[in-house]
């Protein structure tokens, strides 16, 4: 009976260890196998460096491209004393950004949040890559779960979600330094308060005409969520905004404007759509945007950000933080790495005419 | 559903923690609302009407058979022949309504014509082929006395229907595996661990090896006029590799989840690679196949009793059958049927000559090379069988066997080792897997079923070490492309 039981403990001894190392060695791998974002796509690290920002925001933005490339809190800061952070990623859809806002609030309480509501076109989510930008950083909670849930397309499954391993293992033939690098430091910041910085320069030349759609009412679900953020605020006092980028692209029709204003009058919600406010706000499609006219770059983006901080600052009294000492300190340190980076950016376009890190991306 | 799915994956492992929580005698009814579950979601709602259809007319069929006395032959003989024709019927209806159209196409091609036709649509029913046999194989069973008919139709509706071997088989006898569905062994913590192996053997073949072969396969064969010489002929080792790994892997799969479930099922492979002959290949692969088709067809027509020239026969009836049985294309007919029979009626003829050359060279038949020569030997025939197997046509087959023999092409344009579409680091990691299902292959071959891995504890880091291998190198998912970061839609 005794060698029996010995038998036994030896047995489930073995196998508790051997799942452990097991257990230990998978997330190990789970480390090494998801991708870094290091190279030409920098975008995929903006979810996760949201977590990384100690400090509380009392200007929280939210929306696809539109809003990340487009606003520049590190100039909001400069000129106003604004502090603020874009919770933004790539085709981010108007139910992503209810659910990281949803998650925005169990860390912090802004005073307002702006939402470019450019996605509010967008029915679902086009390609799996732009769900996994949004959800591969967001830490685990109620709201990441139902987010996954909410947005996923057909082919993804949870599992791949809860496992990143079994999304990412095809990826161990094409492992780089950095992937063995940051398992085991710690990433460097990519974005400047979830803002992507581009100091090159595309002209803006000429757009496909708009393409024609037969129905151009919102889908239901995103005038779901979008009321879903209205609740949301009320609920936490905060004030909401919308806004529509200035971005020249032939999406934004007079069908979509006249339902946003609708909605927002009825509401009683601050709309503005920039693109009426182009001249008052100074941008220059010719020198100001770095993809033709699709975004801004970081000249643009400053000029939209002073007009569009001064509004905020006086509509809703927002604070200017710079005499605050230790938040002054970790704003304007970042201030000095954006404006570094800036120069950075603009030397090696003057000289080569392409910034080489982008360049891959593009082409 | 497949085998390979996260659904199936739920589906087992939610089947086992309930049927570790009820009695012995309630396992079988979790074993059927599985299989039912695993039906629909593997066929449709179709396949499930079918399959009942079919289940209940072999069910009837056979208490019927138990129900006439034994004096009456003749009534007992309709009745097993209808019942037959029933079966038959209907896979017939499902399985071959286009065999007319693709014999005329088969006609015009060897003409060198083309015969332009539409298809007629059936609905795609999910382990018709094999659960229709298995009825066969009852019915004739309680017909011949050597079963008795069943009475409980769950029962036997698991049997036909069961998850385990529904979709690829294996084709299981009612005297084995009905019984064992039936009354399911204990599980003991040995029994788990071998089954947990066998499934990720299974994994570690489909997912690291066949999938990669795959993607060999299907780069060459899709665009085979513009390859030549040796790169058609590692295309055809290929896929003879493929569809090894693939349905032998999909057997320990299915064999390994249900010894989790204290159930037996028989065996389909035995090492087919290291047959020195067409014939002893076809006793390796497929085995409970053959073994239908020995049992039910080969012996009633006679056998090998009734002379050579019967006997040849006999041989040609069969595997007409079993290429039939593959599909109802003249390349499946053709490839795993007649050109089998060639073989082995060649074979066989030639077998004097063959002895009287060893005895004049006074070589030594068991001499190992030439053993190994006969294993190669076997496997380039079965290689060419497959060849057309895996066609679309008999011009496409011809016009890749022709090409085997001309001077090495490939396009310029394709990509991956050999112009194969396969990376350098995967073609290692296929080399590797192939290498180690060959050592394993041969140990089975030399100590049957010992085990490699003698100690308990070993095995169970084996498990946890080749599911790291298949989480891993496994082929699964749909690849991660950064490059579709890129702003397209904007």
């Amino acid at each position: 009976m005794r060698k029996y039981r010995k038998g036994k403990w030896s047995r489930y001894g073995i196998l508790a260890g051997s799942l452990a190392i097991f257990l230990c060695v998978v997330f190990f791998l789970q480390m090494l196998l998801t991708p870094k974002y290091m190279g030409t796509v920098i975008e995929g690290n903006f979810t996760e460096e949201y977590y990384r920002d100690s400090t509380r925001h009392e200007l929280l933005i939210l929306g696809n491209c539109e809003s990340y490339e487009n606003i520049s809190p590190m100039k909001l800061w400069e000129e106003y004393g604004i502090t603020s952070y874009i919770r933004g990623n790539s085709n981010q859809l108007i139910s992503q950004s209810y659910y990281l806002l949803r998650e925005a609030l169990r860390y912090e309480q802004p005073k307002v949040v702006l939402l470019n509501i450019q996605a509010m076109t967008v029915a679902e989510q086009s390609s799996e890559e732009y769900n996994r930008m949004v959800f591969d950083g967001m830490k685990w909670s109620k709201d990441k779960l139902e987010g996954i849930l909410n947005s996923k397309r057909e082919e993804e499954s949870l599992a791949e979600y809860l496992f990143p391993i079994l999304r990412y293992h095809s990826r161990w033939s094409e492992l780089s330094g950095d992937d063995f690098r940051f398992v085991f430091q710690e990433k460097p910041l990519k974005s400047y308060q979830g803002y992507y910085l581009r100091a090159d320069i595309r002209p803006y030349t000429e757009f496909p005409t708009e393409r024609r759609r037969s129905d151009y009412t919102f889908p239901e679900q995103n005038m779901r969520y979008l009321q879903e953020i209205v609740t949301l605020c009320q609920e936490n006092g905060i004030e909401l905004v919308l806004m529509k980028a200035p971005s020249m692209y032939p999406v934004w029709v007079e069908p979509y404007e006249e339902q946003i204003t609708e909605f927002a009058e009825k509401k009683g919600i601050y709309y503005v759509n920039t693109l009426l406010y182009a001249d008052e706000i100074g941008i220059d499609m010719s020198t100001d945007t770095y993809d033709e006219g699709l975004h801004l770059n970081v000249y643009g983006a400053e000029k939209l950000s002073v007009w569009l901080g001064e509004k905020l600052r006086e509509r809703y009294d927002l604070t200017d933080f710079r005499g605050e000492e230790g938040l002054a300190q970790a704003y304007n340190q970042r201030l000095e790495e954006y404006k570094k980076e800036k120069i950075e950016q603009k030397e090696e376009f003057e000289r080569f005419g392409y910034i080489s890190k982008y360049t891959m991306q593009e082409e | 559903m497949s085998y390979t799915s996260y659904g199936f994956l739920i589906l087992t492992v939610v089947g086992l923690v309930i049927s570790r929580m009820v009695r012995p005698s309630g396992k079988k009814w979790i074993l059927l609302v599985m299989s039912l579950i695993f039906m629909a979601a593997a066929g449709g709602y179709g396949t499930i009407v079918f399959w009942f259809i079919s289940t209940a007319a072999g069910f009837a069929a056979a208490l019927l058979l138990a129900n006439v006395a034994d004096t009456k032959e003749k009534q007992k003989r309709i009745i097993l022949l209808a019942a037959v024709a029933f079966q038959l019927g209907l896979l017939a209806y499902f399985k071959y309504a286009n065999l007319p159209a693709y014999t005329k196409e088969a006609f015009y091609e060897l003409a060198g014509r083309v015969y332009e036709f539409e298809e007629k649509e059936r609905l795609a029913l999910a382990g018709i082929s094999f659960y229709i046999l298995m009825i066969i194989g009852y019915d004739i069973d309680v017909y011949r006395g050597e079963t008795l008919a069943i009475r409980s139709f769950p029962a036997f509706s698991l049997f036909t229907g069961y998850f385990g071997h529904f979709v690829q088989g294996p084709i299981d006898s009612w005297q084995e595996a009905g019984k064992s569905l039936g009354v399911p062994s204990p599980v003991s913590f040995t029994d788990f661990q071998d089954g947990c192996l066998r499934i990720l053997s299974g994994l570690f073949k489909k997912l690291v090896l066949s999938e990669r072969l795959a993607i060999m396969v299907d780069t060459i064969y899709g665009d085979y006029a513009s390859y030549g010489g040796w790169y058609l002929v590692m295309a055809a080792a290929a896929f003879t590799l493929q569809l090894y790994t693939d349905f032998c892997g999909c057997m320990d799969l299915v064999l390994g989840v249900s010894q989790l479930f204290g159930v037996r099922l028989a065996e389909n492979f035995r090492q087919p690679f290291f047959s020195e002959s067409v014939s002893e290949f076809w006793r390796r692969w497929h085995i409970t196949l053959g073994a239908f088709l020995r049992k039910y067809v080969y012996i009633p027509l006679g056998g090998n009793r009734k002379g050579t020239l019967r006997k040849y026969l006999n041989t040609i009836v069969v595997f007409l059958l079993s290429g039939l049985w593959h599909g109802g294309k003249w390349t499946f007919i053709i490839g795993t049927g007649l050109l089998q029979c060639v073989y082995m009626i060649a074979g066989a003829m030639s077998e004097p000559l063959t002895e009287q050359c060893y005895r004049i060279l006074r070589i030594k038949r068991t001499a190992p090379v030439l053993r190994f020569l006969r294993k190669v030997r076997t496997f380039i025939l079965i290689m060419i069988g497959f060849v057309l197997f895996r066609s679309d046509s008999l011009t496409m087959a011809g016009e890749i066997l022709k090409g085997m023999f001309q001077r090495g092409l490939h396009p310029e344009y394709a990509e991956g080792i050999f112009y194969s579409g396969l990376g350098t680091a995967d073609f290692v990691i296929l080399l590797i897997g192939l290498l180690l299902l060959f050592l394993i292959s041969l140990w089975r071959e030399k100590k049957g079923e010992q085990k490699i891995l003698s100690t308990e504890g070993m095995r169970t880091m084996a498990c946890f070490a080749i599911l790291l291998v298949i989480l891993v190198f496994g082929c699964y998912g749909k690849g991660y492309d950064i490059s579709s970061f890129i702003y397209s839609q904007f």
